[in-house]
């Protein structure tokens, strides 16, 4: 029986630097789902939500750094309490997740972020609207709350996979600059995604599509 | 003791689960719900305690989701000296689209003149453990 919280302040068997990366967000915006879509094949999806927090454990690195990255995920029982503040203690970077299908959540992101800053005031934050494949012409609206409270914003499927991959490449790499004290990532990671923007404004058509599926390369799919 | 508690333990259970799930929000339910407690009903819902059946269908009406189903596996009765029934329910609910979560929920039915029974105490808890790595 796993039940005993890990400890992040050591380093991993092998040396590896350990963060902690929750996603926060409404009920069934697809947190779960978009955490199963970034580790693909390495995980089986969930088939029953007997644990009350699960962890999703995934190994990379960092230029010579060696890092293992603990995705948390809840079962969905916030819907019947309030999150567990065990969920916050100790995160590295947070996934702020809504549903571009259902508004309520966009307007929600306000509350959760004000929770999340409760417990953890400093941590880097990242904002993601998902279900754009539901209908692409979304990804031509403002959405103005990250851009607000100076969050990395991506459009993303869980479904089809757009944008997936980048956004939780760079929630790793915040997680990790922040673990390491550097305090200029975040300012590195806007100033990628607008220049990213600017690339796709000068498309003249399906400039939306593109800036979804941001910069080629980086649109992953069943296939890859 | 009632020697028919295992009857109208089932029966209530049924009733009660029929009377939450058949509701399409929140305002229905709470309004639906009400009829099977006592006035000074106790409850206890995930940590938060309520006394009287005013503050529980309250409760119970802001819950945040539309649609629910429970799914019963084992529903177990006791009679009580009173001549009430405890019952405590195994099972899974599934709340909108979420993923399924088990839950265990306990009754304890308090007889009133008339052979009606009222909901008395009330423990509701998810069956979500501690971690999984």
């Amino acid at each position: 029986m796993a039940n005993v919280e890990p400890d992040y302040e050591q380093k991993g068997e092998h040396g590896e630097t350990k963060v902690k990366i929750i996603c926060l967000g409404d009920s069934a915006v697809g947190k779960s789902k978009l955490v199963e879509r970034f580790l693909m094949d390495g995980y089986k999806p969930q088939q029953l939500s007997t644990y009350a927090l699960t962890l999703f454990n995934y190994q990379t690195e960092q230029g010579d750094e060696k890092v293992s990255v603990d995705f948390w995920d809840t079962a969905g029982q916030e819907r019947f309490n309030n999150m567990h503040p065990s969920y916050y203690h100790n995160a590295h970077a947070c996934i702020l997740v809504f549903d571009t299908t259902r508004k309520v959540t966009y307007k929600n992101l306000p509350n959760w972020l004000k929770e999340l800053r409760e417990y953890r005031p400093e941590i880097p934050c990242l904002c993601c609207g998902n279900k754009i494949d539901v209908d692409y012409s979304i990804t031509k609206k403002a959405f103005t709350f990250p851009k607000k409270h100076g969050m990395p914003f991506y459009f993303v499927s869980a479904s089809d996979g757009t944008n997936v991959v980048k956004l939780f490449k760079d929630a790793i790499r915040a997680a990790v600059a922040y673990k390491n004290n550097s305090t200029d990532f975040m300012d590195e990671i806007m100033r990628e995604l607008e220049n990213f923007e600017l690339e796709t404004d000068n498309t003249t058509t399906d400039s939306a599509i593109n800036s979804a599926s941001n910069s080629g390369d980086k649109k992953e799919t069943d296939s890859s | 003791m009632n020697p028919n508690f295992q009857n109208i333990g089932t029966a209530f259970v049924t009733a009660y689960y029929q009377a939450f799930d058949s509701c399409a929000n929140g305002d229905e339910r709470g309004a639906k719900i009400s009829q099977f407690y006592h006035p000074d009903a106790l409850l206890i819902f995930e940590d938060d305690q309520k006394q009287g059946k005013d503050a529980i269908c309250e409760k119970i009406r802001n819950l945040p989701f539309q649609q629910v189903q429970h799914v019963i596996t084992k529903t177990d009765c006791q009679p009580t000296l009173d001549g009430g029934v405890l019952i405590m329910v195994l099972g899974q609910l599934q709340a909108d689209q979420d993923k399924p979560l088990g839950f265990s929920h306990v009754f304890q039915l308090r007889p009133e003149a008339g052979g009606a029974f009222f909901i008395m105490h009330e423990i509701f808890r998810l069956a979500v453990f501690n971690f999984a790595a």
